[in-house]
């Protein structure tokens, strides 16, 4: 242990001999090592900040993490590495007990509602006869929306009034139309914006397209909603609109305020768009 | 701020845990129907199963008003305090 605490005195005197202020050692040491000297700066905690966490949490904290600053600059004195490249916390026992904890938790709470509400099964489905509500998985719901768009399939007067697409195409055709435009959203946009308060318009969008999402979906499910199919039908394709307007709203307003502070810095350095 | 929004989590948490169990024993007829865990209470036969009601109720309340307390109630009256002695009109 003794090599942990030699100086590199280029003088060549006794290597324990205790340093004193105005001693030459080139490996400057915070805690743990023979009085050396360092002169305070930029990051010498000032009195203040040594008396904030000298009590309760901070304190605990302060003591894990200098701790573990320890103990790593142990290990890597002790080891035949010359220089490790990663700076972090050992996998054992830091990061594992940790990972434990989390791992408890979440384990204890699936033992806790399987044991408390436990669910049961009821018959088996009747291969021979249909069920009367037929749906597909809950993530196909907008799809099969979609397929529910004849309220507002168009009729020509030259053709009589007759529909100019049965309702099944025209199910397909409101398809072809949102994956057009997802489709197209890459080259109108570069998505270079990493928040959504640099792009209003776009987050917009976006709100507006995951609001459609949901709004088709509810569509799908149309006789689980207890006011009639006309109010639902408007509520899909004016919900999505406002959810827009009010995120572009929201977002513009934000941009003016706080988040701009926030982010005055960074703005300075890319502006944005 | 990081202190009041993780209060406000907890105890919005512990009461939507509380509120689930009680709620899925005493407000749930059965899996297969729409409504689960609002549906209007059982008849309680005994103390404990109107003890669960009870808390069932309070675990509700608790994971609202817990979060609209410390998320919501708690910074705005900050908010208007330091409003109030930063602008002496």
């Amino acid at each position: 242990m003794t090599d942990q605490h030699t100086s590199t005195d280029p003088t060549g005197t006794d290597e324990q001999e205790p340093l004193t202020d105005g001693g030459t050692d080139g490996e400057a040491r915070t805690d743990g090592g023979p009085p050396a000297t360092i002169p305070p700066d930029d990051e010498t905690p000032t009195w203040s900040e040594r008396k904030e966490r000298s009590q309760g949490l901070s304190r605990l904290t302060y003591e894990y993490f200098e701790r573990a600053r320890r103990e790593d600059q142990d290990l890597r004195q002790e080891s035949t590495y010359v220089e490790r490249d990663v700076l972090g916390f050992p996998a054992w026992p830091h990061e594992t007990i940790r990972n434990l904890a989390i791992t408890s938790f979440f384990v204890g709470i699936i033992i806790l509602v399987s044991a408390t509400i436990p669910m049961y099964f009821e018959n088996p489905a009747n291969a021979s006869s249909t069920p009367s509500i037929i749906l597909p998985d809950w993530y196909l719901y907008w799809s099969f929306g979609l397929l529910k768009l004849n309220p507002i399939n168009p009729g020509l007067a030259v053709l009589d009034g007759n529909l100019v697409f049965s309702h099944e195409f025209f199910g397909i055709l409101g398809h072809g139309l949102i994956i057009g435009v997802i489709a197209l959203v890459p080259f109108l946009n570069k998505g270079n914006a990493r928040r959504p308060v640099e792009q209003p318009f776009w987050s917009a969008v976006g709100v507006m397209g995951a609001l459609l999402s949901v709004t088709l979906a509810a569509l799908a499910i149309q006789n689980f909603f207890p006011f009639e199919l006309e109010l639902l039908f408007t509520l899909v394709f004016i919900l999505p609109f406002l959810g827009g307007v009010v995120t572009y709203a929201v977002l513009k307003t934000m941009r003016e305020g706080y988040m701009y502070d926030l982010n005055k810095r960074y703005y300075r350095l890319r502006p944005p768009q | 701020m990081a202190d009041e929004f993780i209060k406000g989590l907890t105890l919005s948490m512990v009461g939507a845990l509380g509120w689930f169990i009680f709620a899925g024993w005493y407000r749930t007829p059965e899996y297969y129907a729409i409504e689960q865990l609002t549906a209007a209470a059982i008849e309680p036969n005994n103390v404990y199963q109107a003890i669960g009601i009870f808390a069932g109720d309070v675990s509700l309340w608790l994971m609202l008003l817990g979060a609209l307390v410390y998320w919501v109630v708690i910074p705005a009256l900050r908010e208007t305090r330091r409003s109030v002695t930063e602008s002496p009109n």
